[in-house]
């Protein structure tokens, strides 16, 4: 009977525990969701994710009440500001179309009144000057010249064209995450090939987000001595690093790794993101690897 | 407007203006446009180096130093959008036009030996031709091709060269002659 009680007691635990883990990582689901509406409406949410960040971490080492406290902050946070924001991004939109209006009416009415505009400008600069005949015959002009206005027209109309297209292009550039190692100097190079067993290895796993929104990226850290195997490899990961991560922003994450036997390793470094649109865990496609011979005895020369 | 005897750009725009019944802005405009087209002259300032550059006669000269300021401040002080554009118009400029069109001020300063669109293509040609020119220099010196040894050789040299034109431009127009006698 008291097996049985037991076994109970355990269960429940195990499923309070669970059911708590699984809450408050869709609390922090929920939370990165609302900053990436935030980003997206154009709102500073660098705060909230410095917030998020310090929330992910306290929960992977093991204070999940404080990082549940962490979480409902930024979740309050987040809708408060989101009604702001929505408008702000509305008044921004309205803004540049009304600009863009004006703009396009003064410049009608510049070309329409270009005469008198031109003339009464001139006309109060030279208007005391004294005017005589005979002139040398041959035009002086730069600005007021027929062929160079139609020349000067041609190269501004490439010149908007081109920066019109590369505001657009810019717009929609083709989002992506990178995943890099790096070397004990936390620089391309110096990377170790033969290691004695035992020995510690001090690397770097470097990432970078250009999603166009933060982005909550997740490194899968492998050691495995099969040299086959293709990722995302069906194995428990050595180390798992997660942090959001701001448009644009890169993070360099310091490893230490020791292999503990003889043989041929790869140091296999996978990137996943919770996806900004979806919010599921998705491999991105992206992997680093380093191949290390692990040996008693340091060959020579 | 008969030889020496002058009227003010006033007289003569209020007179047509009246008898034709048009704006008078509209008729200022014609007539700048027949000063500009070499049909008649003004006379304005004492035919003086200096009252040259510091007249309506020199303004070309400060308004484009001013461009060159204002390039210099927008490379200094703008990095993002929207005013990145201003940046990119004004680069584009000092790059493409600036450097050649002070070379050929300063090659031809009476201002009618060239055609208007020949003054403008020998002005981008130019300005392709000296700015690799002012690259290579720059290579063989300590700070080699960058951003800042970039902005200071382009833009001092088009100082230079507008300088020079104005000198050559203020001791012509000192040499010319007033024909006004009223």
């Amino acid at each position: 009977m008291n097996r049985w009680l037991l076994a109970l007691a355990l269960a429940i635990t195990l499923t309070a525990w669970i059911t708590l883990a699984q809450a408050q990582q869709y609390g922090a689901l929920e939370a990165y969701q609302y900053i990436v509406k935030l980003s997206r409406l154009g709102a500073n949410v660098s705060s909230l994710v410095d917030e998020l960040n310090r929330a992910i971490y306290l929960e992977s080492q093991g204070y999940g009440a404080n990082a549940s406290l962490i979480i409902g902050n930024v979740i309050e946070k987040a809708t408060s500001e989101l009604p702001g924001a929505e408008e702000a991004h509305l008044l921004i939109m309205i803004g540049d179309y009304a600009s863009l209006a004006m703009a396009v009416m003064v410049i009608a009415i510049i070309y329409v009144k270009r005469r008198e505009l031109v003339g009464g400008l001139w006309l109060r600069v030279r208007g005391s000057n004294r005017v005589r005949g005979g002139g040398s015959g041959k035009p002086r002009t730069f600005l007021f010249n027929a062929e160079v206005l139609s020349v000067v027209l041609a190269l501004v109309i490439v010149l908007v064209t081109f920066v019109a297209a590369q505001s657009f292009v810019g717009a929609n550039t083709q989002p992506f995450t990178a995943i890099a190692i790096l070397g004990p100097s936390g620089k391309i190079g110096g990377y170790p090939s033969t290691v004695l067993v035992g020995q510690p290895i001090n690397l770097y796993i470097y990432a970078y987000n250009h999603m166009g929104v933060p982005t909550w990226l997740v490194v899968r850290l492998y050691v495995t001595n099969n040299t086959s195997l293709e990722p995302p490899l069906n194995a428990t990961p050595i180390a798992i690093y997660q942090r959001v991560l701001l448009n644009n922003e890169s993070w360099l994450i310091p490893i230490t790794i020791t292999l503990n036997s003889t043989g041929t390793y790869r140091l296999i470094g996978e990137l996943w993101m919770y996806s900004p649109s979806n919010l599921t865990l998705t491999y991105t496609g992206n992997y680093v690897q380093l191949w290390i011979n692990a040996t008693q005895v340091m060959p020579t020369g | 407007m008969n030889t020496g005897q002058c009227s003010t750009v006033n007289e003569i725009v209020n007179a047509v203006a009246n008898q034709l019944r048009i704006p008078r802005g509209v008729v200022a405009y014609e007539l700048m446009m027949m000063w500009k087209n070499g049909e008649v002259e003004l006379e304005s300032v004492p035919r003086n180096p200096v009252a040259y550059v510091f007249s309506i006669e020199g303004l070309w000269y400060w308004v484009s130093l001013a461009l060159v300021l204002a390039s210099i401040l927008s490379v200094v002080l703008i990095n993002t959008a929207p005013l990145i554009y201003i940046r990119y118009g004004l680069g584009a400029l000092m790059i493409l036009f600036m450097p050649g069109y002070a070379l050929v001020e300063a090659l031809y300063p009476r201002g009618d030996e060239l055609g208007p669109l020949e003054r403008l293509a020998l002005s981008i040609g130019l300005s392709l031709a000296v700015v690799p020119l002012v690259g290579l220099i720059l290579n063989y010196t300590p700070w080699g091709i960058r951003l800042v040894p970039i902005l200071i050789s382009t833009n001092a040299l088009t100082i230079a060269l507008l300088t020079t034109a104005l000198v050559r431009k203020a001791r012509l127009f000192a040499m010319g002659d007033e024909r006004c006698r009223g």
